[in-house]
């Protein structure tokens, strides 16, 4: 009955601490969001509350909680009601699998990956809910927009990842590949700079990718484009329900950038992160559970993980207010004739690689090789998606030279605008 | 144990509340949602048994990825507003036969395997779970799953991706437009 109770304890410390975990991060996620992007659109942003607006975050969360949950007549109740719910729960449940330092784990799941794609599966079960027990039009086209989008950049989530497993089958010593953090964390530990960004940059920039729409972040931000659905699946929510959607979004983005941190750039590993360099020098030890030395490398561990998931997601704000939203086609011609061809492609050449160059070279062979991959991934990403503006018209001067091409006039066409045409300029000719 | 015991009701009761909701609802969102439930406590069930791996699958494959497919395509096609769809009061009589039929069978093979384990051969189940087991403490459980999986039973596994990209192929084949109807 002991071990009972110990268990009962210690569940309930872990939810509690995931709990205050997710919710600061909001908290700090949301202020730095406003600042970041008022820094980048020249704007001052918040200012009032607090040194700098830094008590503005605060203030919205007090608000949220204090104000009335509003409901439509028409809503399906039992569906409505769980829906945040369901989003939020397997957002908590994921962080079991995170180690945040060698101590700092709360079980060493050996099914790592594959369990963070299954719950983040699961989400996509809330958002369907939100939008469907709505009972109205804006919430059931974001809800299936949502839907379909998470299912489509599920794929080549979980395939930009098996790279890194193959590699930490190169790596161990017995050659059995591992799906653990904790497992692949240490695969990245000899040397500790060793990180798999290095062998595997390709996949970490395909996992960001999706990691992006699987949190519904702009540029895939459509399931909520405020300019044509409102507030998608959010639209009847309010209050305390509708800050359980952001809460999960934010507790979202800190998973996706936990993950890519533990599988990708080395988790804890950093300068002084060196377990047995502070046994060796700090030997005082009051007794206790945990030695000094256990308790300052703990320390390192954990400020250079965070170090690197706060970069991570400062990389989320700077996409969001870089790049414009995509259109519906074009978010699943991208899932579905890039990444996903793209992913195969690097699991193919990653483990031929591996087995076919002979031993001191594996490695860097395998990494060069997949820089040159990412770069013809680049380049193939600038193509697809015409990011040039050289050889593009306005649709008015393609839509007359297509009229005179064939002869026709084209009757329902607007009149050119006559200010952008300066008066004896020659018509702009087509550069493609 | 009692602990055990106490998850293991709940969650029975769970699984067989939300298989009948599944065929009692007459919304059919309300079906999938209750097939979800259903598959998430078969999962719970995997993971009692220290099957972690198959737990995760389960909630990966059938409780995440194929019933948010369901969900979509319920919810695009809107099966109840659909009059040449069979419910169950415009069933006809021989497939109210032939569900009985399947029933009794189902029934009959599910007695004869929990009455007949005994009947299995002790010696032959004790020494295959005992190698499992010790398989799974050496190497942990999905390893053991993958070595299984990729030195015990390749040519299954070989002859299933078979079986599934010809369906995949199928589906192609049936879903695609003629080219007389799309115009170009």
């Amino acid at each position: 009955m002991v071990n009972i109770g110990f268990q009962i304890v210690h569940f309930v410390i872990t939810i509690l601490f995931f709990i205050f975990l997710v919710a600061t991060n909001a908290v700090i996620m949301v202020y730095l969001e406003r600042k970041v992007m008022a820094l980048m659109q020249d704007r001052v942003g918040p200012k009032h509350y607090g040194p700098f607006g830094s008590l503005q975050s605060t203030y919205d969360v007090l608000k949220l909680l204090l104000k009335e949950i509003v409901r439509s007549r028409e809503t399906d109740n039992a569906i409505f009601m769980l829906a945040p719910m369901i989003f939020f729960a397997p957002v908590l449940t994921a962080f079991v699998m995170l180690p945040f330092s060698p101590f700092m784990t709360t079980s060493a799941l050996g099914t790592g990956i594959l369990l963070y794609v299954a719950l983040s599966s699961l989400d996509v079960i809330g958002v369907f809910m939100a939008g469907w027990g709505s009972n109205s039009k804006y919430s059931l086209i974001g809800g299936l927009r949502s839907t379909a989008q998470m299912i489509s950049y599920e794929l080549p989530l979980l395939l930009s990842l098996v790279g890194v497993v193959m590699l930490t089958s190169f790596v161990s010593h017995n050659g059995i590949g591992s799906i653990s953090f904790t497992d692949i964390i240490n695969a990245q530990m000899h040397p500790w700079w060793l990180w798999f960004v290095l062998l595997q940059p390709l996949g970490l920039i395909i996992y960001y990718t999706c990691g992006l729409a699987e949190t519904n972040r702009a540029p895939f931000d459509l399931p909520e484009a405020e300019s044509e659905l409102v507030a998608g699946y959010l639209t009847e929510y309010s209050g305390m329900q509708w800050a359980m959607f952001f809460l999960g979004e934010y507790g979202n983005m800190l998973i996706v950038s936990s993950v890519a941190t533990a599988l990708f750039l080395g988790g804890w590993s950093g300068p002084g992160a060196d377990l047995a360099f502070w046994h060796a020098h700090v030997t005082a030890n009051p007794g206790g559970i945990f030695s000094v030395a256990d308790l300052i490398f703990n320390v390192i561990a954990v400020f250079w993980f965070l170090v690197k998931v706060y970069a991570l997601q400062g990389i989320f704000i700077w996409v969001r207010t870089t790049l414009p939203r995509l259109r519906a086609d074009q978010l699943m011609q991208y899932a579905w004739l890039i990444l996903i061809p793209m992913t195969l492609l690097n699991i193919l050449v990653t483990a031929v690689l591996l087995l076919a160059v002979p031993q001191p070279y594996t490695l860097w062979v395998t990494g060069g090789v997949n820089f040159l991959l990412l770069i013809g991934y680049i380049i193939l990403l600038t193509r697809a998606i015409g990011a040039s503006p050289k050889g593009t018209l306005p649709p008015w001067v393609e839509a007359r030279k297509r009229a005179a091409r064939t002869g026709l006039g084209a009757p329902g066409l607007p009149k050119p605008p006559a200010a952008s045409l300066p008066p004896g300029e020659p018509e702009p000719a087509a550069s493609r | 144990m009692l602990a055990g015991q106490i998850a293991f009701y709940v969650l029975a009761a769970a699984a067989i509340g939300s298989g009948i909701g599944v065929i009692a609802f007459r919304n059919a969102v309300y079906s999938a949602l209750s097939l979800i439930v259903n598959l998430f406590c078969l999962a719970l069930f995997f993971l009692m048994l220290n099957a972690i791996f198959l737990a995760t699958v389960q909630v990966l494959v059938y409780a995440g990825a194929i019933m948010v497919l369901f969900l979509f395509v319920v919810t695009m096609l809107s099966p109840e507003n659909d009059e040449s769809l069979p419910t169950p009061d415009r069933l006809g009589l021989w497939q109210r036969g032939a569900a009985v039929g399947l029933g009794i069978i189902l029934a009959g093979a599910i007695g004869y395997i929990v009455v007949g384990q005994a009947a299995l051969h002790p010696d032959a189940v004790a020494t295959g779970a005992q190698d499992l087991a010790s398989q799974i403490s050496r190497n942990g459980n999905t390893e053991a799953f993958g070595q299984a999986l990729f030195h015990g039973f390749l040519f299954p596994f070989e002859v299933t991706s078979v079986i599934l990209v010809a369906a995949i192929v199928g589906a192609v084949v049936l879903g695609r437009r003629t080219s007389s109807r799309e115009g170009e």
